[in-house]
C-alpha cells in the first residue's frame, strides 16, 4: 500500500488554513486507499533533536511526501526551513519519493508563492533526489478562515474550490501520474482586479485591522520604536 | 550611521566568522557604527502567526514572550542599514536568519496598498533600512544564486529599503576578493525613504 505523510507547517498549529487542508486531504487519502497517519505538526517537532528524529523516521517510511504550510516572507516559514535543513543532512535516504508542497498566502494573487517560495521548493526537492510530482499555490488562504478553526467544507465557495483541487492531487498520487504545477486564487482576481472592487475591498481591509486594533486597545499605526 | 549584522549561521557552526569580521571592519572604515546578532547565540522563537504585533500591540511581538528578538527588532529599525549573513539555503535563507525575519512583521502595518500591480502591506515607518544580503556557500550553483537574487528582489517589495543588493560567496574564496567584494557593496548603500 502507498503510504503518504502529510507534514502542516502552519507556525498556528490545529487552527489553520494548512491544517484545514490537512484534515480534507487525510479524509480523502483514507478514502482512496492511500495508507496514512495524523498530520505531522511540523511545530512539535523542531524543538529537540529526539522530535525532530522522529518526523525523519515517519519520513523516511513514506513514498509521498505532502507539505502543507503558509507563505511567510514570500517563502518558507523558519519552522519547516528547519526540517529541510534537517531532511537535507540525511540526503541519501529521500531518493524516489514524490514530494509535493501546498501553500497558501495572506495576499491574494498566487504569484506571491509561485515567484520565488515554489521555486526553493523545487530546489530542495531536487537537491535531495525527491520526485518533484508538483506544486499547489493557494493565493488568499487566509480568506478560508482556517485561523479561527475553519474546516474546508465550512468556508462555501472558497472551501469548495480547494476541496477540488485537492481531489486532483489525490488522483494523482493513485495514479501515479505527475500533478504539476498549479495556482489557485481563492478569491476570484477579476473582481480584485477591477479598480472600483479593489478600491472598496481595500478600504474594508484596513479599515477592520483599524477597528480591531482599537477594539484591543491599540492604534493600527502606532511606532513604538523612535527611529 | 549605524548597520545591524545578523548572521544567521546554524547553531555549532561558524561558517560565516570570516565574512562576519570583514563585514566589520571595512564598515567600521567606511564610518558605520556596527552590531552584531549572532543569532544562534540568542533565544529567538519562531512567529506564531497570531498578528498581535498588527491587531493587539500595534508594532511590538507580544504573542511571543520571554526571547530576545523585539530588541534585535527594535534595533534593525532604528539604524540604516541591515545585513542578512546566511549559509544559502536551496536559494533562501536559513531557519535561524528566517526566524527573525519573521519576527519583524510588526515593522510593517497590517491592511494593504497596490505598488506596481501588486498588493503589499503598509509602512509603518517612515524610513526602513537598506539591506545588503550576503550568503556563503560551499560549491557554487548558478540556479540557487538566482533564487537568491530574486528572494531578496520579492521581500523588498514587502521591506521597503532604499536600496537592497545580494552577494553569494564561496566558503574557498580567498580574503582579498571577499574583502573587494564586500567593499564594493558598501560603496552601494543608500539610506532614505522608500514610497509606499
Ligand atoms: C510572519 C508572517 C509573514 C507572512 N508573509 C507573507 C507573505 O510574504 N506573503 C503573503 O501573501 N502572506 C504572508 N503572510 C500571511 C500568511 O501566509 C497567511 O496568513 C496564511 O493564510 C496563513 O496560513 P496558515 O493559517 O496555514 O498558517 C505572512 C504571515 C506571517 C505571520
Amino acid at each position: 500500500m502507498t503510504k503518504a505523510v502529510l507534514l502542516m507547517g502552519s507556525p498556528r498549529g490545529r487552527k489553520s488554513t494548512s491544517n484545514a487542508v490537512c484534515i480534507y486531504l487525510q479524509e480523502i487519502f483514507e478514502k482512496n486507499g492511500l495508507e496514512s497517519q495524523d498530520p505531522i505538526f511540523i511545530r512539535n517537532h523542531v524543538a529537540t533533536e529526539e522530535k525532530m528524529n522522529d518526523m525523519l523516521v515517519a519520513i523516511d517510511q513514506a513514498d509521498i511526501i505532502v507539505l502543507v504550510a503558509p507563505l511567510y516572507d514570500d517563502t518558507s516559514p523558519a519552522i519547516v526551513t528547519r526540517t529541510m535543513e534537517a531532511m537535507a543532512k540525511n540526503s541519501s535516504k529521500y531518493a524516489n519519493k514524490r514530494f509535493l508542497p501546498i501553500i497558501n498566502s495572506g495576499f491574494p494573487e498566487p504569484f506571491h508563492i509561485t515567484e520565488i517560495a515554489i521555486p526553493i521548493y523545487h530546489k530542495f526537492a531536487t537537491s535531495l533526489g525527491l520526485h518533484w510530482t508538483g506544486s499547489l499555490a493557494l493565493g488568499g488562504g487566509e480568506a478560508m478562515r482556517g485561523s479561527i478553526g475553519k474546516l474546508l467544507n465550512e468556508s462555501g465557495g472558497f472551501g469548495k474550490k480547494v476541496m477540488k483541487a485537492l481531489d486532483r492531487v489525490v488522483e494523482s498520487f493513485v495514479t501515479n501520474s505527475d500533478f504539476g504545477d498549479e495556482a489557485l486564487e481563492i478569491f476570484s482576481l477579476k473582481i480584485y482586479y477591477n479598480r472600483v472592487m479593489r478600491k472598496f475591498m481595500l478600504w474594508i481591509n484596513n479599515r477592520s485591522w483599524k477597528k480591531t486594533a482599537k477594539k484591543n486597545g491599540g492604534q493600527v499605526d502606532a511606532r513604538p520604536y523612535s527611529t | 550611521m549605524g548597520a545591524v549584522i545578523l548572521n544567521g549561521d546554524l547553531k555549532g557552526h561558524t561558517r560565516l566568522a570570516g565574512i562576519q569580521g570583514i563585514l566589520e571592519d571595512e564598515l567600521k572604515e567606511a564610518g558605520w557604527n556596527t552590531e552584531t546578532f549572532v543569532l544562534n547565540e540568542y533565544n529567538i522563537k519562531s512567529c506564531t502567526g497570531c498578528f498581535k504585533c498588527w491587531d493587539t500591540t500595534p508594532g511590538i511581538c507580544t504573542g511571543v514572550k520571554n526571547d530576545d528578538a523585539n530588541k534585535i527588532v527594535e534595533t534593525v529599525i532604528q539604524n540604516e542599514l541591515l545585513v542578512f549573513l546566511t549559509p544559502l539555503t536551496f536559494g533562501g535563507y536559513s531557519s535561524e536568519l528566517k526566524a527573525i525575519i519573521e519576527r519583524m512583521l510588526g515593522l510593517l502595518q497590517p491592511g494593504q496598498l497596490i505598488v506596481d500591480g501588486e498588493s503589499h502591506h503598509l509602512k509603518r515607518y517612515e524610513r526602513y533600512p537598506s539591506v545588503l544580503a550576503f550568503a556563503v556557500t560551499d560549491k557554487l550553483d548558478k540556479e540557487e544564486e538566482v533564487l537568491f537574487k530574486k528572494l531578496l528582489e520579492r521581500h523588498s517589495r514587502n521591506f521597503y529599503p532604499p536600496m537592497h543588493k545580494t552577494e553569494v560567496f564561496q566558503t574557498k574564496e580567498n580574503e582579498e576578493t571577499i574583502r573587494d567584494r564586500v567593499n564594493k557593496c558598501i560603496q552601494k548603500i543608500k539610506v532614505g525613504n522608500r514610497r509606499g
